[in-house]
């Protein structure tokens, strides 16, 4: 799938739960909001592998928060880019 | 909160919103009958979901943008069209003032020449201008998108470093005094994603892009931290702010009474001081000496 992030675009080639994703980018699920076209998916919607999506940094200062958590912040679990 | 929010109905959740927005209004007595409200817009989620939402709840607020004279990315550019967009489609008045205008200088060169960091300079700026700007105007309440996250990360802050003074004054409400305007915060209750799911499901296009100076602000950080809280432990951040604004700010502010305002010797505005802050930063920004030093800065910026 194609995930559209900050401008950027990043290539998924297996289908995931939207956490899962987020969870890939190493975001809160607090603080983004991740849309298919118009609709507004939830944390436990499925993401198919020719899905395009957006990702919404919810907080305002969003992608210098994400600067931030790669620099200081321990990734979560099974986290790889 | 949380059901709503992962059973997410795109025709439910706005008017679930709406009545939460009207629900805080009436507890904390926002507005009143007679009033006319100002609401600071600034392009972003919040103010612009702010602006919808008061225009919806029947409401005839009106919004002011202020131009920073931030060019960097276009930013204030490409804001204030958004602002813009929203005001003709609820058909609001949006004022818009000019920093450079009313200052003689941006922000970013109000900041470098009183030394403080960008966004102290900028929020002492804004609040001043607003003030000044609704006085003046005849409006008597001032809206700000403040939410949850925003005032949950400030309270962090305020309570790590023990700021009483800041504390005492922490609240979706201040009432007006002494030429300073009644301020409201009608989102407190609502965090940054439900705003920005307000605002997304309305279709209302808003500056997603933050503003360049905040690169660093420690508000951030702690917005991260009670965020990774909230994920083990669902409701925190409400708790801890609401708690604080219903049990300890009164106790604060009792015992910590604002000083006494007095008008500017300069401009007439409210200040604790002979001279407002924003005045002396207004002086030494346009002081000769400081311009020189201006354009050599810029200059040797944009070369290398
Ligand atoms: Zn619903
Ligand atoms: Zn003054």
């Amino acid at each position: 799938m194609r995930v559209e992030f900050r401008g950027k675009a990043f290539e998924f080639d297996q289908r995931m739960r939207v956490k899962d994703l987020l969870e890939k980018l190493n975001l809160s699920p607090e603080s983004t909001i991740v849309v298919r076209g118009e609709e507004v998916l939830t944390e436990d919607d499925w993401l198919e592998e020719d899905d395009e999506v957006k990702v919404i940094s919810a907080i305002s200062g969003g992608a210098l928060l994400v600067q931030f958590r790669q620099r200081f912040l321990p990734k979560r679990s099974t986290d790889k880019l | 909160m949380r059901e709503h929010r992962l059973a997410l109905c795109k025709d439910c959740y706005p008017k679930w919103f709406l009545r939460m927005t009207e629900r805080t209004i009436k507890e904390w007595r926002m507005i009143m009958p007679d009033d006319r409200v100002l609401v600071a817009v600034s392009g972003g989620k919040d103010s612009l979901g702010l602006w919808f939402a008061l225009s919806q709840l029947g409401y005839e607020a009106d919004g002011l943008y202020l131009d920073l004279g931030i060019s960097a990315g276009e930013y204030s550019l490409r804001s204030k069209q958004f602002a813009q967009q929203l005001a003709d489609r609820i058909r609001r008045t949006l004022h818009v003032v000019s920093v450079s205008e009313e200052m003689g200088k941006p922000v970013p060169d109000l900041a470098f020449a009183s030394n403080r960091e960008p966004c102290s300079a900028c929020g002492a700026v804004k609040r001043y201008l607003f003030n000044k700007f609704a006085l003046e105007h005849g409006y008597t309440v001032i809206a700000t998108g403040h939410n949850l996250d925003d005032e949950a990360a400030t309270l962090m802050g305020n309570v790590m470093r023990w700021q009483v003074g800041y504390l005492a004054r922490q609240s979706p409400v201040l009432p007006s005094r002494d030429g300073l305007l009644k301020r409201i915060k009608p989102f407190v209750r609502f965090t940054e994603k439900q705003v920005a799911l307000f605002t997304i499901l309305n279709r209302i296009p808003y500056i997603e892009q933050e503003c360049p100076y905040s690169v660093g602000a420690s508000s951030l950080f702690y917005k991260d931290l009670l965020n990774r809280i909230e994920e083990r432990s669902p409701g925190t951040k409400w708790a801890f702010y609401s708690q604080f604004v219903e049990q300890i700010q009164p106790l604060l502010e009792e015992k910590f009474p604002e000083p006494g305002l007095r008008p500017c010797a300069r401009c007439g505005m409210p200040t604790t001081a002979e001279i407002c802050s924003v005045c002396r930063m207004k002086e030494r920004a346009n002081k000769p000496v400081l311009q020189l030093s201006d354009k050599s800065d810029s200059q040797g910026l944009t070369k290398t």
